[in-house]
């Protein structure tokens, strides 16, 4: 434990040192030794995907450890889609073994000359050649690792598409589990590391036995106690596809509808009924949102770990697909090839949208589940259409005059599932948050949950937090859920557990790091390690020439409203929100975090322009 | 959301046990979040270590398997031993760490698997004394509590 792996592909070396105190007390863990990494060591002129860039991998101070869902990591590196921050988390088994074999993070550096992949044996650590598993899909390549190690390995691995640099590859874990954000995947493709495989045998200590497991049964019991928790439990986030039809937000043909009309063909419930086979859950989870699934009718047999809520929505109704079997077979495919499917599916809608206004020649039907998977399948090899594909809508809008207003994207990353018309907070987290069109830096599920206007002001002091359709009371809810979010994706602790259910707090996070670790953390301590790892991230960004002016959505979002439903004519009015949301986080009117912030967050200023 | 299932969670799912009873799995139920090990290890080991666990939790495919004494009716673990570092006293199998020499005779004997070797340790389940971790935290129901 405590172990910094230190691995330079260009020398071929490894080493090993301690992790820094001021790490561990400053930036807790995961995304906070990530995005401190980026700071510290990555400039502005680093070339995304060049041996200069630097890629991390950061478990959380509670990870292999029986603190609920506590078993995620995060993965750092400027992205090559954004230019900006780029980062990705992932649950499922990764994350313990990594730490089981004594290493909290490991920082990857360089170029290796042939395909390579790290083995990591508890001490042993070796860069060996993946030549025979270069060219293949994740699942195969995963296979083939538990072959030479056998089977008690844990692997992260890329698959052609990270091979293929495509900017918004994924690293996968076991296959399902998908550090599925800003090209991590093609970072780790430009090193020409192809997977990292770890066996871990070690022992993770706590402080407090006794007052730790106690704290967690306590967690336990708050959890399946939670109003969200039988929901979540039974269907995952798929409950989520039921939510936003209800709520008139199922992003539909590129966002241009919040009602899909063949919706109940891709149901939580249907799904229920026909492939699901079974719950999965994540290491130490007790939520088991994961769901198994099988389909045995051609053409799209397949069997694994079925789609989220995000992959139903961006492979099914935003390109207008209504077969379940199509969407869990194209899950399967972008698994395979490691691609982010929020990033893909909204790359194919939005083809398919100026297809549609006639802005290109070609002719591209929404629903056509062949058209769709064999792009998943070009995209990965940037192939024909799939060259264009790969780059990502804000590249493909810019060579298409007239496209931008219906570009669903910020900064360069595609924009989720959920319709921001129907989340006033949504909207605002998405506009700023750290790595462009990302929902899980705020993820302010507080308005969705038809809380009352009470317990709005009993939170947040305002009853308007609790009505997603407005801008008013949406700041300091946001900023709140931003802070606490970044602690979460530090201690690495799914958000499932804080802001799906409201079940473990601030308070019951330092608890469990307290008797974990051994040194005493405060809420106020978390909260202010949350707000500081907010701003570091900010500052990279101006750093890598983010300007405020990118704190903004897509046209169709800020303009268009939706023609039905219950957010029929709802927009989105960033200009109530924005500088009541800089000057709450302490920012210039620009957006620029002050030098009286950063000193009170013990943040050295540097690198920015 | 639905306000109503706050009163339906079954908050109170952490069973005690008792000497007499008997540990039951139930596949079906299994998410494979290995909360079972980790209480395991912790319990009798003072740490965190899924393979010093003496239930281990297995994935095939959409299922999860569990391998873990049984406390079987004949148990031929103990007659296997030959040095007689294994002990059968009101359901549960003592070990003499001091007599085991860690042949694997007993691993040999036992149908359902149960028996592990790690870090020159011989790991069989004690039942916890009659008050299985395991069970205790595993919330999802797969493993319960059964009297015999
Ligand atoms: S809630 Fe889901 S994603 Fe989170 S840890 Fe559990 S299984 Fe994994
Ligand atoms: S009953 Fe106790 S010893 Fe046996 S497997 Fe469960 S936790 Fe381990
Ligand atoms: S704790 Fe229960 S659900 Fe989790 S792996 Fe063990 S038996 Fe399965």
């Amino acid at each position: 434990m405590d172990m910094l792996l230190w691995v330079d592909l260009t020398g071929g070396r490894t080493r090993k040192t301690r992790i820094p105190e001021e790490w561990k007390s400053c930036y807790l863990g995961g995304r906070g030794f990530t995005s401190k990494v980026l700071y510290d060591l990555v400039d502005a002129d680093t070339d995304p995907l060049s041996p200069e860039n630097i890629l991390t991998i950061a478990t959380g101070p509670l990870d292999g450890t029986l603190s609920p869902s506590s078993g995620r990591f995060t993965v750092g590196c400027r992205s090559p889609l954004t230019g900006l921050l780029g980062d990705a988390n992932s649950g499922g088994h990764f994350g313990p073994e990594l730490r089981f074999a004594g290493y909290d993070a490991v920082i990857i550096r360089g170029r290796a000359k042939g395909p390579t992949y790290v083995f990591i044996d508890d001490d042993h650590v070796e860069l060996r050649d993946a030549s025979h598993l270069w060219g293949r899909g994740v699942f195969d390549t995963i296979r083939l690792l538990e072959e030479t190690h056998g089977k008690d390995i844990k692997v992260i691995a890329i698959g052609q598409a990270g091979e293929n640099l495509v900017p918004y590859a994924n690293i996968m874990a076991a296959g399902h589990n998908a550090a599925g954000r800003t090209g991590v995947g093609a970072v780790m493709g430009s090193k020409n590391l192809k997977a990292i495989a770890v066996r871990g045998s070690g022992d993770i200590p706590v402080a407090d036995d006794e007052r730790f497991l106690a704290k967690v049964r306590e967690c336990h019991r708050k959890l399946m106690a939670d109003p969200t928790y039988q929901d979540f439990s039974e269907y995952g986030t798929l409950i989520l596809v039921d939510i936003a039809q209800a709520s008139g937000g199922l992003s539909t043909r590129n966002g241009q509808l919040g009602l899909f009309e063949q919706y109940e063909k891709i149901s939580s419930h249907i799904y229920q009924d026909t492939y699901k086979l079974a719950s999965k859950a994540c290491f130490s989870c007790i939520l088991h949102c994961k769901n198994y699934a099988r389909v045995t009718s051609p053409p799209y047999e397949c069997e694994n770990m079925g789609p989220e809520y995000e992959t139903m929505v961006t492979l099914g109704s935003r390109v207008g697909v209504g077969s379940l079997a199509a969407i869990l077979k194209a899950n399967q495919l972008a698994n395979d090839y490691g691609l982010d499917t929020i990033s893909a599916g909204t790359s194919i809608a939005f083809l398919m949208e100026c297809s549609q206004r006639g802005l290109i020649d070609e002719k591209y039907e929404w629903g056509d589940a062949e058209f769709v998977l064999d792009c998943l399948h070009k995209i990965a090899y940037r192939d024909g259409i799939g060259e264009f594909l790969a780059r990502g809508v804000r590249a493909m809008s810019a060579e298409i005059p007239g496209s931008e207003g219906f570009a669903l994207h910020v900064k360069g990353l595609e924009l989720p599932a959920f319709d921001v018309r129907t989340g006033k907070g949504f909207a605002l987290g998405e506009a700023v948050a750290s790595r462009g069109g990302d929902h899980l830096r705020a993820l302010p599920n507080f308005e969705l949950l038809s809380k009352t206007r009470e317990e709005g002001i009993r939170w947040f002091g305002t009853p308007d937090c609790v009505n997603p359709y407005t801008e008013s009371g949406k700041v300091g809810m946001v900023i709140w859920h931003e802070n606490y979010g970044a602690v979460c994706d530090s201690a690495e602790i799914c958000k499932y557990c804080t802001f799906a259910t409201y079940a473990i707090m601030p308070q019951d996070v330092a608890d469990l790091m307290t008797f974990a670790v051994g040194r005493k953390y405060s809420e106020a301590d978390l909260l202010a390690a949350g707000e500081r790892i907010v701003n570091i991230e900010r500052m990279f960004n101006l750093r890598c020439g983010m300007t405020p002016r990118d704190d903004t959505l897509p046209r169709r979002f800020l303009q268009e409203g939706l023609p039905e439903g219950p957010a029929k004519g709802v927009t989105v009015d960033l200009a109530k929100m924005l500088p009541e949301y800089y000057s709450g986080r302490g920012w210039t009117k620009d957006g620029v975090p002050t030098r009286e912030k950063l000193e009170e967050l013990g943040i050295e200023a540097k690198g920015v322009a | 959301m639905h306000a109503d299932m706050a009163a339906s969670a079954s908050v109170d799912v952490l069973t005690q046990g008792n000497d007499r009873d008997i540990r039951t799995f139930n596949p079906e139920k299994c998410s494979g979040c290995r909360n079972c090990e980790l209480a395991c290890s912790i319990a009798h080991f003072g740490a965190f270590n899924p393979r010093r666990a003496r239930i281990q939790v297995l994935r095939q495919g959409c299922r999860e398997e569990i391998r873990v004494c049984n406390h079987c009716e004949d148990h031929p673990c103990i007659a296997a031993c030959k040095r007689g570092a294994l002990a059968w006293d009101d359901g549960e199998v003592f070990v003499d760490d001091a007599a085991c020499n860690l042949c694997g005779d007993c691993i040999a004997a036992c149908p359902s698997g149960g028996i592990r070797i790690f870090d020159e340790t011989l790991l069989i389940c004690d039942l916890c004394h009659g008050d299985p971790m395991c069970v205790k935290f595993c919330t999802t129901g797969a493993l319960t509590l059964k009297a015999r």
